[in-house]
């Protein structure tokens, strides 16, 4: 078995899953607390991914990132990084496609929170900084965790964004997905099944890991 | 002194609330507030706390503003020195009782886990305390970053009567001790009795009454009568008389009975001992 699509697919998978807490984090927070009308808008927006086909978001994203798009050019003049059939490329599109699967974990965690606690913190003379790092983030590991992993194990399943942007190209944006789909274009079926046996494997001792951690944490909780 | 005038309306569950309030409280009293469910009490607190803004008035503290629509003012919850103990005691659960403690401040630690008597429970976890525990080391967390106001939201109301005794009194020594200004919510009346100089009565969302609890309790217009709740655990017979002994809260109460109103009880009876004419009289309460 080529390793390379299996290696590459964790590196997309950890860099996205990075990348998304730090942004999810502030983004959720804003959307468990606010009530500004442009909240809706804002959460359904985050939530399209969940129910729009990945050609759709891979389309668009196509034409956005594109060298003919002023988008495109502009990033491709100022930092130098082509967004189409890349790697850097694929890590945008993802951060993008994965957004809800790190966002409504921490947002519903933070809203289950017993409000007491953040204001009894800001009575304390907390800023709402500190009361999110020091109080209500280390009382929701259960469901930081649960994002974590929704979104580490979404990114390694992707494959309809990953083919739309960023095609089939050995060690920059061939996929374990990706390999797969080729393998049985090829009618490589035996290696197309090593790939996919690993996959599942993978994914069910990651989910396994998550539930086992979730359901002990909770028992703690509610002690 | 805080002198409150403010104006507030909002949505509950079921209906439109209008608040209304004008009052002063003194600096070093201790000021029940109590009326009815939804009347606006807690509400009061969370504003005086700033965790809630008024629509109108003013919240003026010595003779700094903390509130004041006309000059546009609200002063964050974090500038205003003030300890909540909230009915649910709101401790952090990912920190000790001691980290909770630090996490206010790290300044008389040894002076206020001794005044409200946790120096044992220092190194528990939140979830190994009793009610009445959480309640004592949330008391604690209010007092360590020594604020001028310590307000409490019916923090005894989920308690048993002899923890809720044990807390009241530890309350009152902490008040004195350190010269606060308390605010509590609180439906009981002989919690107010035993440790307020000054109550406030809320009614429909107003202040319809405010004076010592005594006097107010002791009105028509509160009560209906003077009475209270408790259970009769003896019934003895003296003579011709009967003597009816009554458990209220802590107290044990003993009423003079005839051998008419001896025989419409019976032990482990709840009752109500009120008085008519000068004289205590015990009515049984009938389950509707």
């Amino acid at each position: 078995m080529n390793w390379e699509p299996i290696i590459l697919t964790f590196q997309l998978a950890a860099i996205v899953t990075a990348i998304l807490f730090v942004v999810a984090i502030p983004l959720a927070n804003w959307l468990a607390s606010s009530q500004s009308k442009v909240k809706p808008i804002v959460e359904a927006l985050v939530s399209m991914p969940l129910v729009l086909p990945p050609t759709v978001l891979g389309f668009y994203l196509l034409l956005a990132f594109g060298q003919n798009s002023s988008f495109g050019q502009f990033i491709n003049d100022i930092l130098g990084i082509r967004l189409i059939f890349s790697f850097e490329g694929l890590i945008v599109a993802s951060v993008i496609y994965s957004l809800p699967f790190m966002v409504q974990p921490i947002q519903s965690g933070l809203q289950n929170l017993p409000k007491n606690l953040r204001e009894a913190s800001y009575l304390m003379g907390k800023s709402k900084w500190e009361t999110l790092r020091k109080v209500e983030l280390p009382n929701i590991k259960p469901a930081l965790l649960t994002g974590i992993i929704l979104t580490f194990a979404h990114t390694i399943g992707e494959f309809g964004v990953v083919m739309m942007i960023g095609g089939n190209i050995p060690g920059e944006t061939k996929v374990a997905s990706i390999a797969i789909y080729d393998e049985v274009e090829s009618l490589n079926y035996a290696s197309a099944n090593q790939y996919a046996l690993f996959l599942i494997l993978i994914t069910f001792s990651i989910l396994l890991s998550v539930y086992l951690i979730n359901g002990r944490s909770f028992q703690a909780f509610n002690k | 002194m805080i002198d409150i005038q403010l104006d507030k309306t909002y949505q509950s569950r079921q209906e439109v609330i209008q608040l209304r309030f004008n009052c002063s409280i003194k600096k070093g009293s201790f000021t029940a507030i109590s009326g009815k469910s939804g009347a606006g009490k807690t509400t009061l607190l969370r504003i005086i706390a700033g965790l809630e803004k008024p629509d109108k008035g003013f919240l003026k503290v010595d003779s700094e503003l903390w509130y004041s629509q006309l000059e546009k003012k609200q002063l964050m919850p974090q500038k205003r020195k003030v300890g909540m103990v909230f009915q649910e005691p709101a401790l952090f659960p990912n920190m000790s009782v001691i980290d909770n403690l630090k996490y206010a401040s790290t300044k008389n630690l040894n002076k206020v886990t001794q005044l409200t008597e946790i120096e044992d429970l220092t190194y528990r976890k939140i979830n190994q305390l009793s009610g009445g525990q959480k309640q004592r080391v949330a008391l604690a967390r209010a007092l360590v970053q020594e604020p001028q106001f310590l307000l409490l939201d019916e923090p005894f109301s989920a308690l048993d009567n002899t923890t809720r005794y044990a807390l009241q009194q530890t309350l009152l020594r902490v008040h004195q001790e350190l010269g606060l200004t308390t605010l509590m919510v609180t439906h009981n009346q002989s919690e107010i009795l035993r440790l307020a100089d000054h109550m406030i009565l809320i009614e429909q969302g107003a202040i319809s009454k405010q004076g010592k609890p005594l006097e107010l309790m002791g009105s028509t217009h509160l009560s209906g009568k003077f009475q209270f709740q408790g259970e009769l655990v003896e019934l003895k017979k003296e003579g011709v008389l009967f003597i009816a002994s009554v458990i209220v809260g802590n107290q044990l109460i003993q009423v003079v009975l005839d051998q008419l109103e001896a025989d419409q009880l019976s032990l482990g009876d709840q009752v109500i001992v009120a008085s008519k004419a000068f004289n205590p009289i015990i009515k049984k309460i009938v389950e509707a």
